[in-house]
């Protein structure tokens, strides 16, 4: 099958294995036109997709723009999906991700929210925009990861997913060599993965 | 800052938090085709940087789930991708392949690459939501409008196709112009199926008795008409015929049900 979806070894890196077995599935009968098996899709990842573009993008209206846009693709791209490259939400996230950066770093947007980095202050504050947050348990495991990371690590790795901001842009906003920035992205990560229990 | 081979290991990080320039993109993504290891990793911190977007989570509004469901009936699915898939070769009749486990991790790579360059063709990212937002409205009315329109909207439908497959292709580049008055236009073109669609933004609509048509325009001004252009605030349209690479598209107002050749002074052209 084109998808390498094999039921005998389903991805050992997928957290919550049977939730994300369960996005492949619906992912291939969407890849084979089935809308219902989309919308259901739609149904079990729409929180994080929109709350991840909202988050980037900030406006609303944008952000709509940004996870509708995505999803689209995410539909075209249905039988692109392949398993060895990681779980079907982190898939679907690296789209929305791609699309709401895209989308900041067009000049007009930037230009915007340059006018309002003023507002973001000093410090990670990826606590600050979860109005009407998903309070879960899964919520309060990865803040806890979070809080295991060095300062630095913690404001690279947010203000660049976040924030939507190159390496360069954060080593700027730091005020820390651009070759630290990028070792301190990839430690912080290797960190967060470690502590979350994904499997390198 | 040099990327150079001892050093590049270190973009991974960056790279999955997609906080490269597209020049070091690239060039990492060269680098994975050859480099297991990155590539785990890669892996390994997309699921974990995937985690992150659990703390931001935020109920989508409704209509957010109506526009999507709509809009995706005017889409089809890609196939997916062959194994041994070289641009331009004819493709393999059977689906069969024997040679799975050495063609798997240059098909890997070539998909990044195929994600990477779909990502540098949304150069005008504003542009495609327009037509985005089009397709989604298109679609939408689909579903909204009485059955006695069946007809029209099977046109309007696979229009909507064909909009959508020029504007997500992974070749597709985008011009954009200023049109006189007021609004802009923006021709998304696929040199690989040669197909392209004008898109328009805040033009204003025709006056009565006008309508808005498209035209290719030769180095030599030769027109020919490259179809009507709906009216409305926002617009997307499939150009008919295919505008070679330097071309300009024009638009021109005409009396209503369009001229075979130009009358007026376009309001727009945009090299292609």
């Amino acid at each position: 099958m084109s998808m390498n979806v094999n039921p005998s070894s389903p991805p050992g890196s997928v957290p919550g294995g049977d939730d994300a077995t369960g996005l492949v599935a619906l992912l291939a009968r969407s890849s084979r036109g089935e809308e219902s098996a989309f919308a259901d899709l739609y149904d079990r990842t729409s929180s994080k997709v929109y709350g991840l573009a909202r988050r980037v993008v900030r406006d609303p209206a944008q952000a709509e723009e940004v996870a509708q846009e995505a999803y689209l693709e995410i539909w075209r791209q249905s039988a692109r999906y392949d398993t060895s490259r990681g779980s079907v939400l982190a898939w679907m996230l690296t789209i929305v991700h791609r699309r709401a950066v895209d989308r900041v770093r067009s000049s007009e947007a930037s230009r915007e929210r340059d006018t309002k980095f003023a507002t973001l202050g000093d410090g990670p504050d990826y606590d600050v925009v979860t109005e009407a947050v998903t309070n879960n348990l899964e919520t309060a495991r990865v803040r806890k990861a979070l809080s295991t990371l060095t300062d630095v690590q913690r404001e690279a790795l947010t203000l660049a997913y976040y924030g939507g901001y190159t390496h360069r842009e954060v080593s700027e906003l730091l005020d820390v060599p651009l070759g630290t920035i990028k070792t301190r992205m990839r430690d912080g990560l290797i960190r967060l993965r470690d502590t979350l229990g994904v499997e390198a | 800052m040099t990327s150079d081979a001892p050093d590049i290991h270190t973009l991974s990080g960056a790279y999955a938090l997609d906080a490269l320039d597209p020049t070091e993109a690239t060039a990492f993504e060269g680098h994975l085709e050859s480099c297991e290891s990155c590539r785990d990793e890669v892996r390994s911190f997309r699921d974990a940087v995937g985690a992150l977007a659990d703390d931001v989570a935020t109920p989508a509004p409704d209509r957010l789930r109506t526009s999507v469901l709509s809009a995706i009936t005017a889409v089809r699915p890609l196939p997916p991708v062959v194994p041994v898939d070289a641009p331009s070769a004819p493709v393999a009749p059977s689906g069969v392949t024997t040679s799975a486990s050495s063609e798997a991790a240059p098909a890997l790579a070539s998909e990044e690459l195929a994600t990477r360059r779909a990502t540098k063709a949304r150069r005008a990212p504003a542009w495609l939501l327009v037509a985005a937002a089009v397709l989604a409205v298109v679609a939408a009315g689909g579903l909204w409008r009485s059955v006695s329109l069946q007809q029209q909207l099977t046109s309007v439908t696979a229009m909507a196709a064909d909009v959508s497959a020029v504007i997500t292709s992974p070749d597709a580049t985008t011009v954009s112009g200023e049109v006189a008055g007021s609004g802009r236009a923006a021709v998304v073109r696929s040199a690989s199926s040669g197909k392209a669609v004008l898109v328009t933004d805040g033009v204003p609509a025709a006056p009565a008795g006008k309508t808005y048509q498209a035209w290719f325009i030769t180095s030599d001004g030769t027109a020919t008409s490259a179809g009507l252009v709906p009216s409305g605030d926002h617009t997307a349209v499939l150009l008919s015929g295919s505008p070679r690479s330097g071309a300009v598209v024009g638009v021109t107002l005409e009396p209503a049900g369009g001229s075979s050749q130009p009358t007026t002074k376009p309001v727009v052209a945009i090299m292609v």
